[in-house]
């Protein structure tokens, strides 16, 4: 075999907090050959990403590192830093997770890129530039000529992952290591990038970090599994979906939903008509909700309408779990706050057990909030830092049951925490003390010690790792089933929305397009919008990733002060007529019982 | 590794503890490995118990004139072991008054500039909106009046009471607390626990209290041990001026004024209370050094 790229030998990675030595890499060892492309696939903790810091000498000052990293056959682990940079950059590129985090807001792009190739290269500011934009053109951003002279917060985040991966490229880099670069994007852009990466595979050799093997699915050629700092399996990425040997590399499989099975248990027999009658839980009509936002208009500034939430109507019913879909900005998160009363609304109603919030007084509608509760994304910051678990799960009954004496609500909190999976002794913590799925099990023992008929569930596992994510699920289900309580459930993520939700409602830019049964909804996606989000979702499981139609999104979501007129998809959407343009969609029912708000659907 | 990780490391490690550590906790564990502020918190403890304990216990009361001692440099006779002034009264015992004054003002004067500024900054970051753009217009105007004068002119006005002078400092020092804690309100109220606390319909007060306030301390604190010896300088302007403290009472400021006339003769009288006026500022600096240290969850890896 030809020498390795890239061998590493018994990499040690060891930081010294001062709650004692933690060891995040223990002894690993791989190669990496010219044109490979690998992955490296563990949960948050597993030290894949602290592997690749090791490589490029990126460590913390607090971290040591031991062992042996060579680099065509150079030894580069601990060596001095005028060496390790004639490498980075040049030789070996990084791409991290987090776009905005990683390029100076207040340096034009151009200039970045530029600096790069002056630094490593020593071209002239002309051929800096034309090298510049000629990567730029590489990594496909429209009109490069124009965003080499914008600032990165001009860009959206999809954009700004491919300057990322520009600057990685300038110097066309032996080896390219990319840890987690579509964590932080949206589905439809998430696909966009995976599938750049497919072509870049012939460019150079590519590491792509992730804890999602459904991104390394379509993409790498190896996988290294990783699991408390060791390589737990590595194999060809055939053997490792098909032929499994380490149980770990099989629960991370196991807790990937898989969208060529159907979910075991069928729908409770809802049609996508539910809700309809008057006895509806919550009812929501024309809800719309504007935010005035400023904007420059020549010399003037005028105040235009965000249109956040522009005109949804739909109903929950007793029981029933709704799920909506929708990308970052396509004001989920709005209408969930609207209907919550958090935030107050245009135009429309809010029609909850038959009586309409909005008109409600403010003391009227704390009343209400008993049987409203709400969970939301972030775990750590959804909790008061400065609150004991013990004290933040008992705030409800403090609230709404002043009577009840300290005996019974200490008995009620310890049985909440019995009910979420914590331990008693968890009660007198605080929530830094806990890792993410801790953190959102004392949210969820918050939100329903009150038996509250509604449960708002704003991202609830986004940001969770995949295993923690699959018991978190399984956990609404189970008190779901317990208490009999009908849940909102707001995701971008439709894997999991397929394993929650009854009934699912898909929105883009402020409205629905599509409503329709779960299953109706994944086997027969009816919207463009919806067929292409379905077919975004990075599958874990080669025989479907490969004969799958692939549908990518060209673009990017229109801002929401000035949206398309007539149906608001039509910018993005590969069928769109001059009628489109012209016209609204109305909503129309379709044969498997979907509705959906599409001309040529 | 970052800090979140290592932190549920730590976790994991002691599984066995069963009391939690609350952030409080952890900051108390940080500012105690700051040499220099620990230093300073056992000097500073020492001049306030001596504060206390001297003008009480010390054989030569502070008006008391030693005939035999007029203007004597520092010795060990008698106790007058900073010596004495012009008219003969003891150093030591008059330095530690002083010292019982400028302290007691500092923090006083810093209490009402707290509860001022505190609850100010957090009903204007927290209502936001008109109400809260109007609350900081007001900060802007007062702040644009010089705060010296503004006090010099509310003492000559008003007499020179020990009260009024705490309160007119501490009246005019609460504006930048109130600017601190806006901002931070300002971010906080978009937090999710926030919300979640609306989404409950718990009251403003109970919002502001449980879930606000204790979250924007942690830079308030810093702020209000550098807040401290800014007023014990401003007391000293005062009695410097003749508007602070009357006699036969005094303050390090008072003393030092009077130090101040005989530098040529007995600089002893200036040079002492001025040492005591600059350690203190010195320790309740790196108090607050080490405390804004302590509290910065980035630092929590160290």
């Amino acid at each position: 075999m030809s020498t390795p790229l890239l061998a590493c030998e018994d990499l040690r990675v060891r930081f010294q907090t001062h709650a004692g030595t933690v060891d995040a890499v223990n002894g690993v060892g791989f190669e990496i050959h010219a044109g490979d492309c690998v992955g490296i696939v563990g949960e948050s903790g597993s030290g894949k990403t602290q592997t690749a810091m090791a490589l490029v000498g990126l460590l913390a000052d607090n971290a040591v590192a031991s062992g042996s990293v060579r680099f065509r056959q150079e030894e580069i682990l601990n060596a001095p830093a005028e060496r390790l940079n004639r490498i980075r950059g040049r030789r070996v590129s990084m791409v991290f997770q987090d776009p905005m985090a990683s390029l100076t807001p207040f340096m034009r792009i151009g200039a970045q890129l530029c600096e790069v190739l002056r630094q490593h290269s020593g071209m002239t500011r002309e051929e800096a530039k034309a090298r510049a934009l000629e990567v730029l053109d590489i990594v496909q951003i429209p009109e490069p000529r124009r965003r080499f002279g914008m600032y990165p917060p001009e860009l959206s985040g999809g954009q700004r992952q491919r300057v990322m991966i520009a600057q990685a490229l300038l110097c066309e880099p032996d080896l390219l290591i990319a840890d987690e670069p579509t964590t932080a994007l949206d589905l439809t852009i998430q696909a966009q990038i995976l599938d750049f990466f497919r072509s870049l595979k012939k460019r150079t050799t590519i590491v792509i970090i992730t804890h999602d093997l459904g991104v390394v699915a379509g993409l790498c050629d190896r996988v290294l599994v990783m699991q408390a700092g060791c390589i737990v399996e590595r194999g060809t990425i055939e053997a490792i979906f098909n032929a499994s040997k380490h149980p770990y590399t099989r629960t991370l499989l196991a807790a990937l939903p898989r969208q060529d099975t159907r979910p075991q248990e069928p729908p409770q027999g809802l049609s996508s008509e539910t809700g309809a009658g008057s006895d509806a839980l919550l009812r929501v009509d024309d809800l719309k909700v504007h935010f005035p936002t400023r904007v420059q208009d020549g010399l003037r500034s005028r105040t235009v309408p965000l249109r956040a939430v522009d005109g949804v109507s739909f109903r929950v019913a007793e029981g029933e779990t709704v799920g909506i879909v929708g990308e970052s900005g396509c004001g989920k998160s709005t209408l969930s706050r609207a209907v919550l009363q958090l935030i107050g609304s245009t135009g429309g109603r809010i029609v909850w057990q038959g009586e309409d919030l909005s008109g409600l007084s403010r003391k009227a509608m704390n009343e209400r909030r008993r049987d409203l509760s709400v969970v939301f994304q972030d775990p750590l910051s959804s909790l008061n830092p400065r609150m004991t678990i013990g004290s933040i799960i008992a705030e409800p009954l403090r609230r709404f049951h002043r009577e009840m004496s300290r005996k019974d609500r200490d008995a009620a909190v310890l049985n909440a925490l019995r009910d979420v999976g914590l331990d008693r002794e968890h009660r007198d913590r605080y929530p830094h003390e806990f890792s993410g799925g801790q953190c959102q099990r004392v949210s969820i023992a918050r939100a329903m010690i009150l038996k509250p008929r509604l449960l708002i569930c704003d991202e609830p596992v986004s940001s969770l790792d995949v295993s923690t994510r699959r018991q978190t699920i399984e956990l609404l289900k189970d008190l779901q089933e317990k208490h009999g309580v009908s849940i909102i459930f707001i995701s971008h993520d439709l894997s999991v929305v397929r394993i929650v939700c009854d009934r699912v409602l898909v929105m883009y830019l402020g409205h629905f397009v599509e409503i329709a049964d779960r299953n109706a909804l994944f086997e027969s996606p009816s919207h463009p919008y919806t067929q292409a989000l379905i077919s975004a979702i990075p599958v874990p499981d080669l025989a479907a990733q490969r004969q799958a139609e692939r549908i990518i999104l060209s673009g990017e979501l229109p801002s929401p002060t000035a949206p398309p007129s007539g149906c608001v998809f039509r910018t993005r959407c590969p069928i769109a007529t001059d009628l489109c343009g012209e016209q609204e969609p109305e909503f129309r029912t379709l044969d498997n019982g979907a509705r959906v708000a599409c001309h040529h659907a | 590794m970052n800090a979140r990780e290592t932190n549920a490391a730590a976790v994991r490690s002691d599984a066995g503890r069963l009391q939690g550590r609350s952030p409080w906790q952890d900051a108390t564990a940080g500012f105690r490995r700051h040499r220099a502020a620990m230093l300073s918190a056992w000097i500073l403890g020492a001049i306030t118990i001596l504060a206390i304990l001297v003008p009480e216990f010390w054989p030569n009361d502070l008006d008391e004139v030693n005939w035999d001692y007029l203007g004597s440099p520092p010795t060990t006779e008698n106790f007058l072991w900073f010596g004495t002034d012009v008219n003969g009264r003891d150093m030591f015992s008059r330095t530690f008054y002083g010292a019982r004054i400028s302290l007691t003002i500092g923090v006083l004067t810093t209490l009402v500039a707290l509860v001022i500024g505190v609850a100010y900054g957090a009903i204007a970051g927290y209502q936001g909106g008109r109400l809260g753009e109007l609350m900081m217009r007001v900060v802007d105007v007062l702040y644009s009046l010089p705060a010296l004068f503004f006090v010099i002119i509310l003492v000559t006005v008003f007499g020179n009471s020990f009260l009024l002078i705490f309160l007119c400092i501490g009246a005019v020092e609460w504006l930048t607390l109130a600017r601190i804690v806006r901002g931070q309100t300002l971010s906080i109220r978009e937090k999710e626990y926030v919300e979640s606390a609306r989404s409950l319909g718990l009251s403003t007060p109970t919002i502001l209290l449980k879930y606000i306030i204790p979250n924007v301390i942690g830079p308030v604190i810093v702020y209000v041990t550098l807040l401290i010896p800014i007023n014990i300088i401003v007391e000293s302007y005062l009695s410097f001026l003749g508007l602070g403290v009357q006699e036969p009472y005094t303050s390090w400021g008072r003393l030092i004024s009077q130090g101040a006339d005989e530098i040529g003769t007995a600089p002893w009288l200036l040079f002492i209370p001025a040492s005591f006026l600059v350690i203190t500022l010195f320790c309740f600096n790196f108090i607050g050094d080490g405390l804004r240290d302590a509290l910065d969850p980035k630092d929590r890896t160290r």
